[in-house]
């Protein structure tokens, strides 16, 4: 097997993973990854041996998902207008308590964390997959996808903060947070908590 | 309380910060930031392991695996018949054969590009004369912005059509990817574009000296042609 494909066959899951969490429509994943590996195939003899793989490998990658996604060529040119910082999160009621058994919360989450995670731009998904599960530094991001690096925190700073709220008001309605949370959500509006609402 | 630059805050979380960076930051907050900002890398990281997978099939990957690995094989040698009237029709089948594929290659090099992103992801050169020179193209590109539409050279790459190099210069021209096709006049490629002619995105075919342009765009584009001068 050529050394190329070898590389291809190494990082195969982690690609796939990748394009399953960023495309709208993951049905079509298989799709995708097959055309970015077959573009990447065709254009081997581009790639130098020895330089960044992954990096060159993601470029093709995210160029074939935002096709995917029917997104313009001026995808990153907008910052969505939420103005959510993790600053603002932090004085969230019940948050302080998320942070302090992330496990057990996100344990009764369950599928609302992939669900919370669609509801961000494919620009928030696409730079918080590579910094957060594939490890790029901030640089890699921006060549990959062709933004300067403060964009990249831009969309990792509101990727995160959005994420934290859907999950927060999941837990809520969810009921998932404990009944001294709600008690201290309610207290400063003076509010009765019903017992059926600690659940 | 003091708090932390949201820009800060983020190369924090993400550990972009140096260790003396860290040190600085850090000692700008009070003990309960820190804490919840060290909660926020453990909740981070229990994401991310929630959002990694699934694998990719095995199926798939074997499909692929083996379109990819049929793709490099070497042709097979073929024998030609001692009887002289086996010929006729296995020079009429091979011929067919060429036909169909010469064919479907035109057209699958056309259809390859749809943003100026991908195209700039194909580039080899920033400097497209480089990539005119190395295969003895004389030709250089001076491009300019006029008219209304903003152009930008992104740079260029080598195809083969053919059996025969192609230069290939890649312009953004008002957020559109455009490709321009060098060739030599005359030569086994160029014919080959020219079969193509009725597609769609195929916008011109034109000669400067010994060489065949052909601008492959869904964008106008046929002033583009002036860009390019002889040696």
């Amino acid at each position: 097997m050529d050394e190329f494909l070898q590389l291809l066959e190494k990082h195969r899951h982690e690609f796939y993973g990748y394009i399953y969490r960023t495309i709208w429509d993951s049905q079509g994943a298989d799709d995708v990854f097959s055309e970015a590996v077959l573009t990447a195939y065709e254009n081997r003899q581009k790639y130098i041996l020895g330089t960044n793989f992954r990096a060159w490998m993601y470029r093709i990658i995210t160029n074939k998902c935002f096709v995917a996604n029917r997104e313009t060529a001026r995808r990153f040119d907008s910052i969505d207008d939420h103005a959510d910082s993790l600053i603002a999160l932090q004085s969230e009621p019940g948050y302080a308590d998320v942070l302090n058994n992330p496990d057990e919360f996100l344990d009764q989450c369950g599928d609302e964390v992939r669900i919370a995670f669609r509801k961000l731009s494919t620009a928030q998904r696409t730079c918080l997959l590579l910094k957060a599960v594939e490890q790029f530094s901030y640089k890699e991001i921006a060549s990959v996808l062709e933004i300067p690096v403060g964009t990249v925190m831009t969309h990792l700073s509101r990727g995160r903060a959005r994420l934290r709220r859907e999950l927060l008001e999941y837990g809520r309605d969810a009921g998932l947070l404990r009944k001294s949370f709600i008690g201290r959500m309610y207290e400063d509006k003076g509010e009765e908590v019903a017992d059926e609402q600690a659940g | 309380m003091n708090k932390p630059d949201n820009q800060k805050t983020v190369a924090y979380l993400d550990g972009e910060l140096a260790l003396e960076e860290v040190a600085a930051f850090e000692k700008e907050l009070p003990q309960e930031t820190i804490e919840s900002l060290q909660g926020e890398v453990a909740l981070d990281m229990r994401i991310a392991e929630r959002l990694s997978g699934p694998e990719c099939p095995e199926e798939l990957w074997r499909n692929l695996k083996q379109k990819m690995q049929t793709e490099k094989s070497p042709a097979r040698i073929l024998r030609f018949p001692r009887k002289r009237w086996l010929w006729l029709p296995l020079a009429a089948s091979l011929t067919l054969v060429a036909g169909v594929h010469f064919a479907h290659a035109d057209h699958s090099f056309l259809e390859r590009v749809s943003t100026v992103a991908e195209l700039r992801s194909e580039v080899v050169s920033e400097n497209p004369d480089d990539v005119l020179s190395e295969n003895g193209f004389g030709l250089v590109v001076h491009a300019e912005s006029k008219g209304g539409h903003k152009v930008e050279v992104l740079g260029g790459y080598t195809e083969k059509l053919a059996g025969e190099p192609v230069a290939v210069v890649c312009i953004n021209c008002c957020g559109k990817p455009i490709r321009v096709l060098i060739t030599r006049r005359g030569g086994r490629a160029a014919k080959a574009l020219l079969r193509t002619r009725n597609y769609k995105n195929l916008k011109t075919v034109a000669w400067r000296g010994d060489f065949q342009l052909a601008i492959i765009s869904e964008h106008p584009a046929e002033d583009m042609l002036n860009f390019f001068e002889e040696v």
